[in-house]
């Protein structure tokens, strides 16, 4: 249970929160801007360095061996930051599909670069934003004399024109799915950079058109598996969520503790203070939801899993947009502005909110879930 | 998909590692509830409904399961709040009745037994306990609501005995009741919350006068209370004579550490009930008004999982021995608006139906907003969140 967290817990985060303080100032946040992989590449090394794609991954493939709760830890701080870095697509979204759903042979071979960084992944699946319910968007696969070869619309994919491979899930003649490697150079690849509001996130549109692959799961279908890497991901964005939420909170606190109006800090206005109090509620009940997902993907009921993650990533969307509501009208003019962080909040709550199922994506599925 | 989850076991949500299914303090009181807990339903009228509910609290008492929390010495179990948590969850998948001297059992019982003095343990905890003694508690006045401290009551000792004048409100349950604590200014010159004291006053007397207050659901839960010379022995005196508010702000922790148990558990067993209402309007319910309801639904079941995990977390601090705090009045925030959230999905569901004040959900929607006034309104903790929790200023 993470009502108390164990020293080592506490040492993640509080590494975590020191460095990303460091490197993720609002300086940082817009010199990204200008950057068409949408991350600095220095900071990618530090990220690798601290061993954080690592953190999930078994010893074997010379991972850290954690559990989906450290991460959760992570990612929370991450998203205090609005950290731009492929983590989520990388070492969450591609490693973990890699993980539950690739061969032995697949596992051996590339978790332990993408451990250690030197091998950057996006992951086709779910189609647009992995968010369509189903594994599969639009990618057939079909197996010819010289391999496999892919057709059809990935959809919009997290980092899909920056990372080195993808890990595509893709639906065979018989409606199984198999999970492929393509390079990002392949032939019959299209990765094109979509243009978003979102400075922090980065999305293409991917197309395969008779591109070769290579298969990497171990036959059969990998569907239920690919499902899985996807609801753990959605745990993890919920996560990087709460954390946004928290920090729009604590922006919006600090200003109304400081900006005087009327002889007195606004923030000992009622109409400030109760604002300040929902927000204050609601971000701690959304982490409430994230830690119970992460701890059922710990050592839970996995038949508890989806619903659970859904239930997360729905308080977080609701948490996260309410927040950057908040702070932008706390703020008062200055978050309206441009020079102000409150706007990249904004914007990434809007990304965030789609990425992985919207909020009332997830209730759809929580009622089926619960046979209504 | 869970072909037919969502009822009885899966009720709950989630298993949760530290309070799991299967615990064996679960299972005993699974067991001896479903021999116990009267089959029939609550009765309506109120009198009537009153002695049901002291029955009820009879038959757990002689079981044993009055008090979780309270010490073996004094009739209970001694249970830590985590088994507390379980207690509250199997009454309420049992749909047990409330028991008629709920407050004086988890908010008196327990201030007394901090407090003291021993002499008035011993002879009312057994009573407050067992359902033979009933109790109201006398704070609320028509001027001191949220802002207790500006209370007016009065007591002095005349010839050996507390001689009380002044008026009390929204006093629950006083027209039922044999005893009533009341929070009243003792020491002369005294202001604030300083120099009050909290009184034990006998309700069978000339000086005490009830008269219930008829509530929007036209029950009559709370009265007022009219003090004109009342009398109480001398030592009837909780805690110490003069320091009746640190007696007052004990109390007012138990009442949310309380919730922090009590309250996730029912609002489940209602959002079960909604899930079996939605399948059967299923076809019956023109498709929009279907998607609309079970998007709500699901919004409420993840809001009722979110408490039940805030609810989990105080208990766990609780069993190490942390006080609750502000953390409190986030489950109070929290578990008010979904009550009131609730019940007025459950009472919308019904379409015309709903205006019927004879159905169960219609006065239960109108009762839940209440929930947002007592125990500390929605606008005092927020108060309480925003300066205490987030250091906003006063």
């Amino acid at each position: 249970m993470s009502f108390s967290l164990t020293h080592e817990q506490e040492e993640i985060r509080s590494v975590a929160r020191q460095f990303l303080d460091d490197v993720s100032s609002s300086d940082a946040l817009r010199a990204v801007e200008s950057i068409d992989a949408g991350f600095d590449p220095a900071v990618w090394r530090q990220i690798v360095e601290l061993g954080w794609p690592a953190i999930c991954i078994e010893e074997e493939f010379g991972g850290l061996a954690f559990g989906q709760l450290e991460r959760t830890l992570l990612m929370e701080e991450m998203g205090r930051v609005l950290l731009p870095a492929p983590f989520l697509s990388s070492a969450v979204l591609a490693s973990d599909a890699i993980a539950l759903a690739g061969g032995a042979d697949a596992r051996r071979e590339l978790l332990p670069r993408l451990a250690d960084g030197e091998l950057r992944a996006a992951l086709v699946a779910g189609g647009d934003l992995h968010a369509a319910g189903a594994v599969v968007g639009e990618v057939l696969a079909r197996e010819a004399d010289s391999g496999w070869s892919l057709s059809g619309r990935g959809g919009l994919t997290l980092d899909g024109a920056s990372a080195e491979v993808l890990v595509v899930a893709g639906a065979e003649p018989t409606g199984a799915v198999g999970l492929f490697l393509v390079a990002q150079r392949a032939p019959g690849l299209r990765a094109t950079t979509v243009t978003l509001m979102d400075p922090t996130r980065r999305l293409a549109e991917i197309h395969f058109d008779g591109t070769t692959a290579r298969r990497i799961d171990e036959g059969g279908d990998a569907g239920p598996a690919v499902r899985e890497a996807l609801t753990r991901a959605t745990v993890a964005l919920a996560a990087e969520m709460v954390g946004g939420a928290d920090r729009c909170l604590e922006m919006s606190v600090q200003y109304a503790k400081e900006r005087r109006q009327f002889g007195a800090p606004i923030g000992s206005f009622q109409v400030i203070k109760h604002r300040c109090a929902i927000l204050a509620v609601k971000v701690d009940a959304a982490r409430e939801a994230v830690l119970l997902a992460a701890e059922i993907l710990t050592d839970g009921d996995p038949a508890d899993a989806e619903i659970a993650a859904s239930a997360a990533k729905s308080a977080a969307g609701d948490t996260f947009q309410q927040a950057v509501y908040d702070a932008v009208q706390i703020h008062g003019g200055i978050g309206f502005t441009d020079e102000h962080d409150a706007h990249l909040f904004f914007k990434r709550a809007r990304t965030d909110g789609l990425i992985l199922g919207s909020p009332e994506q997830h209730r759809h599925r929580i009622a089926e879930l619960l046979g209504v | 998909v869970k072909p037919d989850g969502f009822t009885d076991g899966s009720v709950l949500g989630p298993e949760l590692g530290l309070v799991p299914e299967s615990h064996p303090f679960r299972i005993e009181f699974r067991q001896w509830l479903a021999g116990n807990v009267p089959t029939e339903p609550e009765p309506h009228k109120q009198d009537v409904l009153v002695s049901f509910r002291r029955q009820w609290q009879r038959t757990l008492h002689t079981g044993g399961w009055a008090g979780p929390s309270w010490p073996a010495e004094y009739g209970g179990r001694g249970s830590g709040p985590l088994e507390q948590f379980m207690y509250y969850e199997e009454l309420a998948l049992a749909r047990a009745p409330e028991i008629a001297n709920q407050p004086a059992v988890l908010l008196l019982g327990p201030t007394l037994m901090v407090h003291g003095p021993e002499a008035l343990k011993e002879r009312f905890l057994p009573g407050i306990l067992s359902g033979d003694d009933m109790w109201c508690q006398g704070f609320s006045e028509p001027d001191a609501g949220s802002d207790l401290a500006a209370l007016r009551t009065r007591a002095q000792l005349q010839d050996g005995e507390w001689v009380v004048n002044g008026q009390k409100i929204w006093t629950t349950w006083a027209q039922y009741a044999d005893w009533c604590v009341v929070l009243c200014r003792t020491e002369e010159g005294s202001e604030r919350h300083r120099g009050l004291s909290m009184l034990i006053v006998p309700m069978d007397q000339p000086g005490v006068t009830v008269r219930p207050i008829v509530q929007m659901h036209g029950a009559q839960e709370f009265c007022e209370v009219f003090l004109d010379g009342a009398r109480a022995e001398a030592e009837l005196v909780v805690g110490a004579r003069g320091d009746g508010w640190a007696a007052a702000m004990t109390m007012f922790e138990y009442e949310r550490a309380d919730q922090g148990f009590t309250c996730h558990a029912r609002q489940l067993v209602r959002i079960a009930d909604i899930a079996t209402t939605i399948r059967g309007l299923r076809g019956e319910l023109e498709s929009w008004k279907l998607d609309r309801a079970r998007l709500r639904l699901a919004e409420l079941w993840t809001r009722a999982q979110q408490l039940r995990r805030l609810n989990l977390r105080a208990a766990v601090n609780a069993e190490a021995g942390r006080r609750l705090g502000p953390a409190g009045s986030v489950i109070k925030l929290f578990w008010s608006e979904l009550e009131q959230d609730i019940a007025a999905f459950g009472a919308e569901l019904l379409g015309p139906a709903g205006l019927d004040l004879a159905h169960p959900w219609t006065a239960h929607y109108l009762g839940s907003r209440a929930a947002s006034i007592y125990s500390g309104t929605t606008e005092i903790q927020r108060n309480i969140v925003a300066e205490r929790l987030l250091g906003l200023p006063r």
